[in-house]
């Protein structure tokens, strides 16, 4: 056979495209050692059945045919597509997004029973509450105000036991019956709120107690300012009062003056 | 003619088709009557397909192409009734069909070596031989020898667009390939085959 160039160094050369496609298109423009090993090529693949094969074939092709049902789709492609509609929740409750949502659920409304009769514990009970409050929904948040009468009662109970834990010091029972009534005999008033007179007693002491803080907190602030600023630490460990402390304060504006100089 | 199923005598038509390339509007009528199951008109798709659907068995080197074109048609059959598309849509289908029969088979026989002598001996024995086989002997020897330096890809695209004469564009579909892949496909497989012709030489 000869060699399509006639060259040995031609035959190691990369084809074309269109030097393929000529090949294969039986062409004439194609190499022609080629196209004779294309054309021995098709010779050689060259297949006809024999008449039993062939009618053979033909019978299981019309019986399965015939055989074959009505429904299903082929189209271009091989497989065939089910022709039952998907459940479509069952693709959405298969996601682990729904998982989790369903436990959250589940959650809540495990929780929120729970919450709503106020057993939970005070934590729990209060965060709940805030939560269900954004959306409408009072339940009881735990608080003190909110216990129930044997509450209160127990609170009471132990109240008082302090009460009497403190006579073991000096205070009988009469005592502290007596300031019973008189926590009763306030939170009347101040619940009523008709006595002016204690209302004015209560504003007054609150003007007493009001300077007398304004007071001591203005010393003590005062010296703690002047300690900050950098005052003498032995003036002020020796001055008690608070006009010393002033002093401290002035003598260091006198020091700037001196860094004037 | 008579019925191959009943044996009652049937008309085809007479631009009845029975070459490579079949006619489009007579493939539809041939196709409606395939799907009703006509014998006649399986009778046609055979001679039609079987020819190229064997040679293409044969350049991938498959033991039995007698059984294998016989499996693509029961396969062909029990899908025809819901089948839509033209002419060469159909004829890709088919080969679609084939090709992935091979496929299956060789992922099943993948443990076991392929010897293509060995196949093709025994495809000479199956295989009805014409007047002129036995004379083509020697060439087929060579031709296979030559075949046997080339991947089944290789040989897939040399089936698919040499012996069927299937398109680029079809060839890429059927192989579940890029139609860049297959040119790249096919021009390795004439390459090697120039190769193999060089050091015949």
């Amino acid at each position: 056979m000869e060699l399509p160039g006639g060259d040995m160094d031609d035959m190691k050369d990369r084809l074309t495209d269109a030097e393929v496609e000529a090949l294969l298109a039986r062409s004439d423009e194609a190499d022609p050692t080629l196209s004779e090993l294309m054309s021995e090529i098709r010779d050689f693949a060259e297949w006809a059945p024999g008449s039993d094969t062939k009618s053979s074939h033909i019978v299981a092709a019309v019986t399965a045919a015939g055989a074959a049902p009505e429904t299903g789709a082929v189209g271009n492609s091989l497989s065939q597509p089910s022709t039952r509609r998907p459940w479509m929740f069952g693709k959405i409750l298969s996601s682990r997004l729904a998982r989790v949502m369903a436990a959250v659920i589940a959650v809540i409304m495990a929780t929120g029973g729970m919450a709503y009769a106020g057993v939970l514990p005070h934590p729990i009970q209060s965060t709940v509450s805030d939560i269900v409050g954004v959306v409408g929904i009072d339940i009881d948040d735990g608080s003190a105000s909110d216990l129930d009468d044997a509450e209160i009662d127990q609170v009471d109970d132990d109240q008082v036991d302090d009460v009497d834990d403190r006579a073991v010091i000096g205070v009988d029972e009469t005592d502290v019956d007596d300031i019973n009534e008189d926590q009763v005999e306030d939170i009347d008033d101040e619940t009523v709120g008709e006595d002016d007179h204690s209302q004015a007693d209560d504003d007054d002491e609150d003007v007493d107690d009001d300077d007398h803080g304004q007071i001591s907190d203005d010393d003590h602030g005062k010296v703690s300012d002047d300690e900050d600023d950098g005052a003498d630490d032995g003036d002020h460990g020796t001055v008690s009062d608070d006009n010393e402390g002033h002093g401290g304060g002035h003598d260091d504006s006198a020091g700037g003056g001196e860094e004037d100089d | 003619m008579a019925d191959v199923v009943t044996g009652r005598t049937f008309s085809p038509p007479a631009d009845r088709p029975n070459s490579q390339a079949m006619n489009p509007l007579v493939f539809e009528g041939v196709l409606a009557a395939a799907q009703e199951a006509e014998e006649w008109a399986w009778t046609a798709m055979y001679e039609w397909l079987s020819p190229q659907l064997g040679s293409y068995f044969r350049v991938r080197g498959s033991t039995e192409p007698d059984d294998q074109v016989g499996e693509v048609f029961l396969q062909v059959a029990r899908n025809l009734r819901s089948f839509e598309g033209s002419v060469e849509g159909f004829r890709s289908w088919v080969f679609m069909i084939a090709h992935n029969r091979l496929a299956n088979e060789r992922r099943r026989s993948s443990r076991k070596p392929i010897a293509l002598h060995a196949d093709v001996t025994e495809l000479d024995r199956d295989w009805s031989p014409s007047a002129e086989s036995e004379a083509l002997d020697l060439l087929d020897d060579r031709v296979s020898r030559l075949l046997e330096h080339l991947t089944l890809d290789q040989r897939s695209v040399i089936a698919l667009r040499l012996v069927a004469d299937i398109s680029l564009e079809e060839t890429a579909r059927i192989m579940g390939r890029s139609i860049g892949s297959v040119k790249q496909l096919q021009r390795r497989a004439i390459e090697a085959l120039r190769s193999q012709l060089v050091e015949e030489a």
